[in-house]
């Protein structure tokens, strides 16, 4: 089952963020993209960008589970970096107009792995065995600190992956800053967030982070393991 | 998503982006010169009419397209001879000094292990008034509370109280505060403004003993500010020591598996991938000068996860509700009565100590890399948990009764086993000609003797290309790099004093480098060793490479990335980076050394 919740920032006109998922057969893919702010088609690049990895993931699952993890984190990228190229150019525009952060997640349920790829500051939870571990950290991804995103020169040195055996994963969460931001205090997850995490709780999750105020866009996205069908969970969307 | 970016960072980053820019302007005023080209007319005339003719007439129109010098294609090989010879092109000299000028720009550029400290230490109190750092420092240590604390020991079945002094220099600062105030204050924490630069006088005055100044010493707290402060790194842990305890002075943070590192307050990030690196600017600090007890070559090291004092120190930097003064004690408290509790224990079921597990073992107990993602964090266990796993795992014993709990189990052998991998990769070149590639992870282990090592000294060991490339004493050097940076700055003379520090600089980097062969135990790898060997590995391997087009230092770095950055991961080590001046001089070295 996958669960999508997606809050406009108060301060924003729109919101940049895009959240995607789906399944097919053994495979399962979440994606989260955060538009930059200061580009030009921010929400556009972020849509387009979750879109492409969503699909790509999903249609060549069992390639990218079983690539070695450099390689399949590179040609994902190179091939959502294709597409926003392409709508770039139909644009008019610059590929940089349309960056943002990406964040994707394919769950192979028959080999138990899983494999995660992030571009940027969103933050990948793991939730199993009653404990939560932060899979990918929004650390500073590139050589000069700086957070980089699809449009960066530069990102494929930057992009972060991992892939692991997910035999004791119940759940995966992928999480924009502006989610994370609350759900951690001082480095540390926020302990309500904590067990509405391993409860599986997303419609709290969802309301625990509607009751903040967030200037900042506030998404995430959770696939649970074991449940192939996808429901959109009812939170209103910006 | 908002972009951050710090502002050291960004300026070492700017620095060295400036320097790649001036590279590239001298590949197009020449870093080919003019033998070069004579090169190239000299294969033309052996090359006659044969296929090979294409391939030196298109490197020698690059070389005069990189040069500047307009020509005709399609001429005899008489006519690109006497336009070679008439056409104005760089000497290899003329090169040198841009190069050596572009590197001091750099160098003037590049943060100290202070700059690192100090920000820190602005976040917190805002720029302290204008104070100095070590003002700053020890004043927020007094204000931390105290550095001696009474614990209890059994002693023939009786329990003892025993007074425990981790740094000495209450007492001093009781006085000293005493002649300020006219009276005895009743906590020094109280009265910290009144704390100025002059409470440090007392480590320069004669009388002082250097006895005085060590860590349980009358003065051992205020040496130890004065050296964090001034970047000089003490040997056998005594920095490490240090470290820790600033970080919990500042409230700085260690992410557990379920949280999140927060880069701005992150000790493995901030303390020890930034101020506790192989900064070679510490040579040249404020109060450089290496004296014994100091580290001669600084090791650099992050953190070692097989120790159970680092352990304990950072589980109680990663635990929440815990003032600065209940973690800097509880922690001293821990690592002090660990090793006489696994005694007792072993003595008792008449077992030996634990026998160490791999490093990965220890790395996943707290990071979960590759391990079991679900195991226990041994970071997030409460107290006693956390002990009892320190006691079953760890060699909570002291090597000698000298030295410190820091130094046990230091040893390094996947670093070893790399830097050997690098050496025999060395002399496979050396000794065949032949290169089979030297990759991470290899679990095959060749015998390197010590006539190896003298040999490879003899043939490789030449060091940094930039240290003293006129053959001459540093006055020679210092002479022509002042008039290459006059001309560089329209007839304005550079600053003499930074040219000696920077001449200094390259010298000491020269040093280690020549060094490079003397690793002889996984105690003392380092992070710097590694490099050093990738260093000659790398340019033994590419330097006939002659026939292809010139590299770009872009070029040098994404290849050195290629190759290095899989030995240092490895190796838990840090990754090729332009933060650290080491990391950056030796890929200038490496790219002059190939393309000079």
């Amino acid at each position: 089952m996958i669960i999508k919740f997606k809050r406009r920032g108060e301060r924003r006109e729109e919101c940049a963020d895009a959240v995607f998922g789906g399944c097919r057969g053994a495979y399962s893919v979440i994606s989260l993209a955060d538009g930059v702010s200061m580009c030009r088609h921010a929400a556009e690049g972020a849509d387009a960008a979750c879109r492409a990895a969503t699909e790509l993931l999903l249609k060549h699952g069992g390639y990218f589970i079983s690539s070695p993890e450099k390689r399949a984190a590179s040609e994902a990228l190179s091939h959502v970096l294709g597409r926003l190229r392409e709508r770039a150019e139909s644009a008019g525009a610059d590929v940089s107009d349309y960056s943002s952060t990406l964040s994707c997640v394919l769950i192979d349920r028959k080999r138990k792995r899983l494999l995660c790829l992030s571009l940027g500051d969103s933050v990948v939870i793991a939730c199993g065995r009653g404990k939560c571990r932060v899979l990918l950290s929004p650390a500073a991804h590139s050589e000069n600190g700086e957070i980089c995103a699809t449009g960066t020169t530069g990102a494929e040195n930057a992009l972060c992956v991992k892939s692991l055996d997910a035999s004791d994963v119940d759940s995966v969460t992928i999480c924009s800053d502006g989610a994370w931001r609350h759900m951690f205090e001082s480095g540390r997850i926020r302990e309500t967030v904590r067990e509405l995490l391993l409860s599986g709780d997303c419609a709290g999750l969802g309301d625990c982070l509607a009751a903040e105020t967030p200037e900042d866009d506030c998404s995430f996205i959770t696939v649970r393991l074991g449940k192939e069908n996808i429901e959109s969970h009812g939170r209103k969307t910006a | 998503m908002n972009g951050s970016q710090g502002t050291i960072t960004r300026s070492a980053v700017s620095a060295v982006d400036e320097l790649s820019t001036a590279f590239r302007s001298l590949y197009g005023t020449g870093y080919v010169n003019k033998n070069d080209a004579l090169l190239c007319i000299d294969k033309l005339r052996e090359a006659g009419g044969r296929s090979n003719r294409p391939s030196i007439l298109r490197r020698l129109f690059d070389i005069l397209d990189a040069c500047g010098v307009s020509y005709e294609r399609g001429r005899d090989d008489g006519y690109y001879e006497s336009l070679v010879m008439s056409a104005p092109m760089p000497s290899f000299g003329e090169i040198e000094d841009k190069m050596l000028a572009a590197m001091y720009e750099l160098y003037l550029k590049y943060p100290t292990p202070e700059t690192y400290l100090k920000r820190i230490v602005d976040a917190h109190d805002n720029g302290g008034g204008g104070a100095s750092l070590r003002l700053r420092i020890l004043r927020r240590a007094v204000e931390c509370g105290s550095f001696s604390y009474t614990t209890e020991t059994v002693c023939d079945g009786e329990v003892k109280e025993k007074k425990v002094t981790m740094y000495g220099g209450e007492l001093y600062l009781r006085k000293y505060l005493e002649k300020k105030l006219k009276k005895k204050p009743k906590k020094a924490s109280e009265h910290v403004s009144l704390i100025d630069d002059d409470a440090f006088d007392v480590l320069t005055e004669t009388s002082t003993s250097s006895e005085q100044k060590k860590p349980g010493g009358p003065y051992g707290m205020l040496q130890m500010i004065n050296d964090l402060s001034s970047g000089q790194l003490k040997a056998c842990g005594a920095t490490k020591k240090a470290l820790y305890l600033f970080a919990m002075f500042y409230d700085m943070t260690f992410a557990t598996s379920s949280g999140i590192a927060n880069p701005k307050t992150d000790v493995e990030d901030r303390l020890f991938s930034n101020y506790y690196t192989y900064d070679l600017l510490r040579f040249v600090s404020e109060s450089g000068g290496a004296k014994s007890e100091y580290e001669n070559n600084p090791m650099g090291e992050g953190i070692n996860y097989k120790n159970y004092a680092e352990m304990t120190y950072l589980y109680f930097i990663a635990k929440s509700g815990l003032t600065a003064a209940e973690k800097i004690k509880r922690s001293d408290e821990l690592i002090s009565r660990l090793p006489g509790l696994q005694s007792a224990r072993c003595a008792e079921g008449g077992e030996s100590r634990p026998s160490p597990h791999s490093t990965k073992f220890y790395r996943d107990a707290v990071k979960h890399t590759d391990g079991d993602l679900f195991a226990e964090d041994i970071l997030e266990l409460g107290e006693k948990e956390f002990t009892e796993f320190l006691l079953e795992n760890y060699d909570c014993s002291r090597a000698t009764k000298y030295s410190s709990a820091m130094q046990t189990a230091s040893e390094q052998r996947t670093a070893y086993r790399e830097y050997r991998s690098l050496l025999a990769g060395l002399l496979d070149i050396l000794r065949s000609g032949k290169d089979d590639g030297v990759s991470a992870d290899t679990d095959s282990e060749r015998e390197i003797s010590e006539e190896d090592m003298k040999e490879l000294k003899r043939s490789f060991g030449y060091g940094l290309w930039f240290a003293d490339p006129y053959g001459a004493k540093s006055d020679e050097t210092k002479k022509r790099l002042c008039e290459s940076l006059k001309k560089r700055r329209g007839g304005a003379d550079p600053d003499e004093k930074s040219v000696e520090s920077y001449i200094t600089l390259l010298a000491k980097a020269n040093d280690f480098l020549t060094d490079a062969f003397s690793v002889t135990s996984p105690s003392n790898v380092t992070r710097a060793s590694v490099i050093a060997a990738y260093y000659y590995y790398y340019n033994a391997r590419h330097e006939n490479d002659g026939e292809r087009s010139p590299r770009s230092f872009a070029d040098v770095f994404g290849e050195y990335r290629e190759g290095l950055d899989p030995i240092l991961r490895a190796c838990f080590m840090r990754e090729l980076g332009a933060k650290n001046l080491l990391d950056v001089l030796v890929v200038f070295s490496s790219y002059a050394y190939l393309n000079l």
